[in-house]
């Protein structure tokens, strides 16, 4: 039913279990990717940007790396797997959805922790596909 | 983190110039590595790296791909960097073949060090710089140099777009100063009857200089930070007014405040008809009756794109017509560039159609003392004849995508695209439409009746309309004047009509319009002004406004041209009101020239991106924008020398 899932892994990525279950069912390919690259600390008042933007640097270092490892687990799993080029905002998923082509959004709540739980307004009614919310565990 | 200089070797870097299938790039690379003692079995790297290709493509978008693996095979982490000559199709995410692909292969003692190397390069290939250096690079050496070591960028490169606004800004002031001297207007005739003389002072030579380079360095500034065009115009005219050019009561004046007043209320009124869904009702009504037929689909989208161009505002009607575009392309797979050039060509084209489409229109009608009738006299009829005919010309250019075959677009579908639509509010929406459209038009009468100044009722009745809108809303009503006002484009709009006013002030429009009769005069090779000059002006007018307007923010040149306008008016050429039509339709039908030229082309390409995924080169737009703007600019020059006689 949903050939191409695309998943927004989340920090701790508590869900990937529940999402692995979910595409083996549904025999999907699932295209990893990750939203919202900032610091899950609020930084410093006093921190320079030379020094945010190394935090930042690492962050999507580690962001990137939680991907490809996760990579590895779906196709150790036997679950066909990809991973999408770029790293976006919480603004971003309807265009990695339309660019992807994807048929499912997986969205674990985590991830808008740092946004107070809210999504962008005009997100929902313009969705290509639906979105599937998934609470951390 | 780890230095990918140790790891992306550059001699290791592979050329591929033959067309080849992914197994035979395996097998090449394989062997590649193998002579250079990095693995162990090549046939062996060659299934391990099929076999992962199988469980999902290694293709990450943009031409690359990032085949991967960890494996016993491989002696030592290595990454290669391979370029094809030949793009391959590699299953990507977004469809587009391969043209660079990186391999990264590490032992499985190296498990970690390998995920940070993937990391680092894909967290490097997702920077579109230096992942478009990578890919433009002559060959696969120096990319895996760039990727191994991204070039660093000096201080002047970073800041290269500050340099040259500020060197632009000084040429303007320094040609300014030298040449403003030079054109003197003459002691004698309309000049000396208007006080016109004092232009030629030193005083006035100063503001004059200043101005010119204030408002030429606005131009500028927001060609090149657009995002900060605020900024600009507000920085422009505090120096304005530290300087002593001009005083508080003026720039007020001058931020022609009924202009925005009647833009901002129609803005409320537009995105409310817009929320409750009345101008996607009626397309998609419209859309179901072709039954899948492509042209006809394109030309009813394009006809909608005109009248809502002319009747709401450019931005809805590109919104709401390239929306369903965006509808029919995602369920039919119908490319989409073909709809997004067509319908903004159409909404540009469209906007000169009547009074309310276009800031330009509003700004013209006030300046002018037009009516909404007069637009219908004068631009209405040029411009529909101009849209059939882009119409007619966009069937032709893009022929290969909308003939030949149907879409599958069942109704069902279609009515998707409506989502949840109160028919009261719907039907109270449409009535209020038609009552607004209909007042609006009548606006001069009412004036005349009323005993009212000019312009009056216009603002009046979209101020009414606004109210009606905000108490039917009720709670949701201060929401939407919050939300459906553009308070940052307005706040442009007035910074700038004062900045373009402060032209006219300080007497540069006057000097401009006395050098625009001189060259008309040096055109039709006579002198004074009782001989027709009126056809040069305009020609030059039209023109002008409209080439410039493909390259620049079409508002500042309208606004800065407007008062030239005037002048020529006050200098009594006869017949000198065609000249308002001739910046209407510059303005309007130059903005399909580059992808810049108007507000409904960058709302567009936004939604186009943010859907395709893929950008729209500069190139891409102007072959065909230069070929529909000299068409419709083509048009209007006819019909306005048709009509010139006739004009008051």
């Amino acid at each position: 039913m949903f050939e191409r899932i695309l998943y927004i892994i989340s920090e701790k990525q508590e869900e990937k279990h529940t999402v692995m279950e979910f595409a083996r069912r549904h025999q999907s390919t699932v295209l990893l990717t990750a939203v919202s690259p900032v610091s899950p600390c609020p930084p410093p008042l006093q921190e320079g940007e030379t020094r945010q933007a190394v935090r930042q640097e690492e962050h999507e270092r580690r962001c990137w790396q939680d991907i490809y490892r996760l990579e590895d687990e779906f196709k150790k799993s036997g679950i066909k797997s990809s991973v999408v080029a770029q790293l976006g905002t919480i603004d971003n998923i309807r265009f990695l959805a339309n660019s992807t082509h994807c048929d499912l959004i997986i969205l674990p709540t985590s991830v808008l922790a740092e946004h107070d739980y809210r999504l962008p307004e005009e997100l929902l009614p313009n969705l290509p596909c639906p979105i599937f919310f998934l609470p951390g565990s | 983190m780890i230095n990918l200089k140790d790891f992306v070797f550059s001699e290791l870097a592979l050329d591929v110039n033959e067309p080849t299938s992914a197994e035979g790039l395996f097998m090449l690379v394989a062997e590649h590595l193998s002579r250079h003692g990095f693995i162990q079995d090549s046939k062996l790297l060659v299934a391990e790296l099929t076999t992962r290709e199988k469980m999902g493509s290694t293709g990450v978008g943009y031409g690359v791909a990032l085949p991967h693996v960890v494996s016993e095979n491989v002696q030592k982490p290595v990454v290669i960097v391979t370029k094809l000559k030949e793009p391959l199709n590699w299953d990507s995410i977004d469809g587009e073949p391969v043209r660079l692909l990186v391999f990264i292969l590490a032992p499985e003692k190296d498990r970690n060090l390998y995920l940070s190397l993937l990391a680092e390069i894909a967290r490097g290939l997702n920077t579109p710089d230096l992942r478009n250096a990578a890919l433009k690079a002559p060959n696969a050496q120096t990319a895996a140099r760039i990727i191994a070591q991204p070039p660093h960028q000096g201080f002047f490169k970073r800041n290269r777009r500050l340099f040259l606004f500020f060197g632009l800004v000084g040429v303007v002031f320094l040609a300014a100063h030298f040449l403003l001297p030079l054109v003197q207007l003459p002691a004698s005739g309309i000049y000396q009857e208007l006080n016109y003389l004092r232009f030629n002072e030193p005083n006035w030579l100063f503001k004059q200089e200043l101005t010119i380079t204030l408002f030429l360095g606005m131009i500028f500034g927001t060609l090149l930070f657009w995002r900060f065009r605020v900024a600009i115009a507000a920085a422009a005219l505090g120096v304005l007014l530290i300087t002593g050019v001009m005083d508080l009561e003026r720039t007020v004046k001058f931020m022609s405040i009924p202009t925005i007043l009647f833009i901002m209320a129609m803005m409320v009124i537009v995105r409310w008809l817009e929320n409750i869904g009345v101008f996607r009702f009626v397309v998609v009504k419209a859309v179901e009756r072709v039954k899948g037929v492509p042209w006809l689909l394109l030309l009813i989208l394009m006809g909608f794109s005109v009248l809502l161009g002319g009747f709401a505002d450019e931005v809805s009607a590109i919104l709401v017509t390239f929306g369903l575009a965006l509808e029919v392309s995602r369920r039919t797979r119908a490319p989409l560039v073909p709809f997004l050039l067509s319908l903004v060509f159409a909404t540009n084209v469209g906007s000169a159609l009547t009074l309310i489409g276009n800031p330009i229109g509003v700004y013209i009608a006030f300046a002018g003392g037009l009516s909404f009738e007069e637009f219908l006299r004068w631009a209405t009829p040029v411009s529909a004849i101009a849209a059939v005919v882009i119409a007619l010309l966009s069937l032709f250019l893009y022929r290969g995508n909308f003939f030949g075959f149907r879409y599958n677009l069942p109704p069902q579908e279609l009515e998707r695209a409506l989502g949840n639509i109160d028919r009261v509010k719907l039907r109270t929406g449409i009535i209020t439409f038609i009552i607004t459209v209909v007042f609006i038009a009548l606006h001069r009468r009412l004036e005349v009746w009323l005993g009212l100044g000019e312009g009056t009722a216009l603002v009046a009745v979209a101020l009414a309309v606004t109210g009606f809108i905000i108490f039917y809303e009720q709670e949701k009503g201060r929401v939407l004047v919050e939300r459906g006002i553009d308070w940052w484009t307005l706040l442009f709009f007035m910074f700038l009509f004062a900045n373009a006013a402060c032209l006219e002030y300080t007497g540069v429009t006057t000097k401009l319009g006395y050098l625009f009769l001189r060259f008309s005069e040096k055109i039709i090779g006579s002198t004074g002004l009782a001989s027709n000059l009126t056809l040069p002006s305009l020609l030059l007018l039209l023109w002008f406004s409209g080439l410039a307007s493909g390259f620049v923010d079409n508002l500042p040149i309208v606004a800065a041209l407007a008062p030239v306008v005037k002048d020529l008016t006050r200098f009594g050429l006869p017949h000198a009101s065609i000249l308002w039509w001739a910046l209407l339709f510059g303005g309007c039908f130059g903005g399909n020239l580059t992808v810049i030229g108007s507000t409904a082309n960058l709302v567009a390409v936004g939604a186009f991106e943010k859907a395709s995924g893929r950008h729209i080169r500069f190139v891409e737009w102007f072959r065909v924008g230069i070929i529909v703007t000299l068409v419709a600019l083509f048009i209007a020059t006819c019909a306005l020398i048709f009509q010139i006689k006739m004009a008051p």
